[in-house]
């Protein structure tokens, strides 16, 4: 069935406003910023800086658990993927997984306990990206959320397979 | 005494509120759709989404009323972004709402501070558990389309293929952007 003219308009004024919006997503927020001040971008660097070290020091406990448990790694390389994006978003780069665990890091040798350390991990790193929102820039403050979102529902996922 | 601004224009809170809830009056309207062509337990999935998209949607009215705002009201008629005419066109359709939302949620982050700021990171993260269910896998970036993979990052094995619908909209909708009078 092909949309006439008048239909299409109630496209743009009902659900067009989740399309529009949904995509244009920054367009509201840019309006009459200055940009941030000196201040501001000190505070963003050490949000950002902290942020990047709780995603680095994810990935590789990601790494050490699959390591201990190959047989989890089909399940948990693609959470492992996304936190590595995050450690991108973030400014880091993603170094190669490291050969042995460090000490006092060791890996619950059930895989279920593996799982659930790794679900209350993600939840702090939900929460700790939750911290630091108020104190962010607009900019900052939207990746934040979205990764505290992801963060969150990978410890939820993780949780009630644990 | 309650007039949002002198030049009568809404603050950017109060539009990011109104977005949102614009958002919400279609996600209300679209998991009507989703529970009729659902069955078993995405069925009770969908009402339980239903019930929870129209209790935010009473919440960000009381919000913007307590703003001074005027809550603007739902669409008379929504049209869908696609066929909807079976199962996995409903589950497509509810990733499809709760995306859209999860977008609506992050510029009410950007455009609000403090507890509201909070507030909705909250909603955010409710908002992508959610989307994740009806997709069958987790995104890296809930809510912020311009960083989506193309075919997703974490795509389960039961995932079907298609691209998620938002970015089928992508390139026409850019250029029907609300907001930009000329």
């Amino acid at each position: 069935m092909r949309d006439a003219g008048p239909t299409r308009r109630t496209v743009l004024t009902g659900l067009g406003a989740l399309v529009a919006v949904g995509l244009g997503a920054t367009a509201c927020t840019s309006d009459d910023s200055s940009g941030p001040t000196p201040a501001q971008r000190k505070a963003d660097d050490e949000i950002r800086e902290r942020a990047k070290q709780a995603s680095a020091s994810l990935l590789d406990r990601y790494d050490a658990v699959i390591a201990a448990h190959p047989d989890l790694g089909g399940r948990l390389r693609p959470y492992a993927d996304e936190v590595g994006l995050h450690l991108t978003a973030f400014g880091g780069t993603r170094t190669p997984p490291p050969v042995s665990t460090p000490p006092g890091e060791s890996v619950p040798a059930d895989p279920k306990a593996a799982l659930a350390d790794l679900a209350s991990r993600e939840q702090r790193g939900a929460d700790g990206r939750l911290v630091d929102l108020p104190a962010a820039t607009p900019e900052l403050a939207r990746v934040l959320a979205s990764v505290s979102a992801c963060q969150f529902v990978h410890a939820q996922n993780l949780g009630s397979a644990a | 005494m309650t007039t949002p601004s002198p030049s009568g224009k809404e603050s950017p809170v109060l539009q990011a509120l109104q977005s949102l809830l614009d958002a919400e009056h279609a996600a209300v309207y679209g998991y009507g759709v989703v529970g009729a062509k659902s069955e078993g337990a995405a069925k009770a999935q969908a009402r339980t989404a239903y019930d929870a998209h129209r209790a935010r949607r009473d919440e960000i009215e009381r919000l913007i009323t307590g703003q001074g705002g005027q809550p603007r009201a739902a669409a008379p008629a929504y049209t869908l972004p696609f066929a909807v005419d079976t199962a996995a066109d409903a589950s497509r359709l509810a990733v499809y709402l709760e995306d859209g939302v999860a977008a609506h949620l992050v510029d009410l982050v950007a455009a609000s501070g403090g507890d509201q700021r909070i507030s909705a990171a909250k909603w955010l993260q409710q908002t992508a558990v959610e989307g994740a269910r009806w997709r069958g896998a987790s995104i890296a970036f809930p809510g912020l389309p311009e960083r989506a993979a193309p075919g997703g990052t974490a795509a389960g094995p039961g995932a079907p293929s298609a691209p998620p619908a938002g970015s089928t909209a992508k390139s026409g909708a850019s250029h029907t952007g609300s907001g930009q009078p000329s």
